[in-house]
């Protein structure tokens, strides 16, 4: 049986992470149904990287276990970078020239890096691509030694913003830094609500909770994944998506069998189309219809939804205080 | 906080947080009711869609123009219908509904509002509803605080003569495609009128909620708060007054999520009152706006409109 009242837990989590509102203004809603790209990038191959180790405070003061201050990131070997670099372009063009993508998401760890940083040339080629086609590029994250962060870039023909996964991958050998104050960007572009999460982020209460908190103004999530565990996320996303009211599109590494997903209001969602290439990316297509998305959000409570709104706090239902006492009422008469 | 207040905050300690309010956005939602027997089908109301969006390409969006006009006491050439607008058939979850393109004043107009008239054809037991929403342009700083109960008032009379004017219009226009069926007008009418409050700066939840609200009900300590329930409902009296009268009255928390000024999506609490004053249903509602665009009061208005649709 479902609690009476506000998940209390809600209350509070959802004020340890901020969402954004960011808008690209010029851009208007296209008559046709919004054609999204997801571009799962290969995944590294044993051989082409390696996790290198650093430590926050240099010495560790003592008392402290040195592990507690290690963060372990990921480093590209020798040429592989630009392995990464020709994939990227070519399915991103792919995406936009075929398959005529006003938004494209990359996977996590996808935006090609050398010497553990963003590569220089790939975030150009992006903002480029972005401002010639007018599109809405989540161009991958990347892991950063100058800030320990896992760091995306999403650029758009205005410009351009960044984003950084909270939760350390440990069970896969990534331990990173995250920004103090806990941020997440929701982009609103072609008559889409659209916010941005890293991977695991997705799984996490305070961040999920937040999200939710502001389910009227966001239509969907954009989740860059690299994960051995896709399943288990898919069965997050799919809750997500319900809790949302919306659609989560989760874009992983091309980790066998776990490419890329489309949760629409809990239900999983097949791509239009698909395109592998010999890099072994993926490119797939979906769409969104403005006007079926939001009469779907737009149904009225569903019953079955009732203990996912609870979870997350009830947001939409008014409540109904009691009324003043009549000496209260008076007292100021 | 206006000076007479402060008054009574010298007579009394203040148990709510004392705020700089800037301006008030009033908006005025009002519904006719009617049912059809037997109950409409989606067949007819998507034909109901097509006739109307017909009609305004054939000439009528000029009718339509100069009535709204002569009902807002305003010229013609003031009233602006943005480019993007058409008459639109889509469905507000399974009910399908006839919007009408949103029409408003040119800046500088005496007079200035933002106004939308369309139809919700209900398809199963519940009522269907002509609606007619008059609030500032979008983007309008509201107005001056000494000006709320006579903005609020001409909102609700142009609401009034609106909506009376379009369900005639519409069922007249619409009739063929309800052939076989028979309207019968309900004597009661819905009313959801909202005043957001503009506030500087970026609020809490906390401050928020001290302020609209005590010990989990409405603030009624608040002598400004009480001031905008009794202009949003159109009355002279106390609200305090009022609620001694009326018993059935009950009130509504309606959360909201708003933009504010920093981007941040924050969640804010809207405060309503509902109320049956001779054959109307009233809500109303008043909440603090420290949204970057005003738009507090239109957004909640219309949360809390689809709500109590489902109820008659």
């Amino acid at each position: 049986m479902q609690p009476k009242g506000v998940n209390p837990f809600s209350n509070l989590a959802e004020n340890l992470c901020e969402v954004q509102d960011l808008w690209v203004s010029h851009i208007p809603r296209p008559e046709k149904p919004v054609r999204i790209a997801l571009v799962s990038m290969p995944a590294f191959e044993p051989q082409q990287y390696e996790m290198k180790s650093f430590y926050t405070a240099d010495p560790v003061p003592n008392g402290i276990r040195p592990e507690d201050c290690e963060r372990s990131l990921v480093a590209l070997k020798g040429d592989v970078h630009k392995e990464l670099l020709a994939a990227y372009k070519e399915a991103l063009t792919f995406a936009v020239d075929e398959y005529g993508a006003n938004i494209v998401c990359v996977s996590e760890l996808g935006l090609p890096h050398h010497a553990i940083r963003p590569l220089a040339a790939a975030q150009e080629f992006a903002q480029n691509l972005s401002v010639s086609k007018n599109v809405l590029i989540v161009a991958g994250t990347s892991h950063d030694r100058r800030t320990y962060y896992n760091t995306g870039y999403i650029y758009h023909p205005e410009g351009s913003w960044s984003f950084h996964k909270s939760l350390s991958a440990a069970g896969m050998g990534e331990l990173i830094s995250a920004p103090a104050k806990r941020r997440v960007l929701s982009i609103k572009i072609f008559g889409l609500r659209i916010a941005v999460m890293v991977c695991l982020d997705i799984a996490d209460y305070a961040t999920l909770a937040s999200v939710i908190r502001a389910r009227e103004r966001i239509d969907m999530v954009l989740v860059p994944c690299y994960t051995e565990k896709f399943d288990k996320m898919l069965d997050v996303a799919k809750v997500a998506s319900r809790a949302l009211r919306g659609i989560v599109a989760m874009v992983n590494a091309h980790i066998p069998n776990s490419k890329c997903h489309f949760a629409r209001f809990g239900t999983d969602e097949n791509p239009l189309d698909e395109q592998p290439f010999g890099s072994r990316a993926i490119v797939s297509l979906f769409e969104v219809d403005h006007e079926a998305l939001q009469q779907e959000r737009s149904r009225k409570h569903l019953r079955e939804n009732s203990h996912i709104d609870w979870l997350f706090g009830n947001r939409d239902m008014p409540s109904i205080p009691p009324n003043p006492p009549m000496r209260q009422r008076a007292s100021r008469a | 906080m206006s000076s007479s207040y402060a008054v009574n905050v010298a007579e009394l300690p203040s148990r709510h947080p004392d705020l700089e309010i800037t301006g008030a956005v009033p908006v005025v939602r009002r519904a006719i009711l009617a049912k059809h027997e037997p109950a409409l089908n989606k067949r007819q109301t998507r034909h109901a869609g097509s006739i109307m969006k017909r009609r305004w390409k054939a000439g009528w969006r000029g009718e339509y123009i100069a009535r709204m006009a002569q009902i807002a006491d305003v010229p013609a050439d003031e009233l602006i219908i943005p480019e993007n607008e058409k008459v639109r058939y889509r469905f507000d979850g399974e009910t399908p509904m006839v919007d009408l393109p949103r029409i408003r004043t040119a800046a500088g107009c005496a007079y200035h509002f933002d106004q939308r008239n369309c139809c919700a054809l209900c398809v199963d037991e519940f009522s269907s509803k002509v609606w007619s929403r008059i609030g500032p342009p979008e983007g309008d700083a509201g107005y001056r605080l000494d000006g709320v109960h006579d903005a609020t008032r001409r909102y609700r009379q142009h609401a009034i003569k609106a909506a009376e004017w379009f369900y005639e219009q519409f069922f007249e226009l619409t009739s063929q495609a309800f052939e076989g069926t028979e309207r019968t007008r309900d004597t009661a009418l819905l009313e959801v009128t909202t005043v957001g409050l503009r506030v500087d700066g970026d609020i809490t939840d906390a401050v928020n909620d001290a302020w609209l609200f005590e010990d989990g009900s409405a603030n009624l300590d608040n002598d400004e708060l009480c001031d905008y329930l009794a202009a949003a409902a159109g009355v002279d009296c106390d609200i305090r007054e009022l609620l001694r009268k009326e018993k059935q009255a009950y009130w509504l928390t309606v959360p909201a999520v708003v933009r504010a000024r920093s981007g941040v999506l924050a969640s804010r609490k809207v405060l309503y009152l509902s109320r049956i004053t001779g054959n109307l249903m009233q809500f109303i509602g008043v909440g603090l706006d420290d949204s970057a665009s005003g738009d507090l009061a239109n957004d909640v208005a219309l949360k809390i409109s689809r709500l109590i649709a489902g109820w008659v």
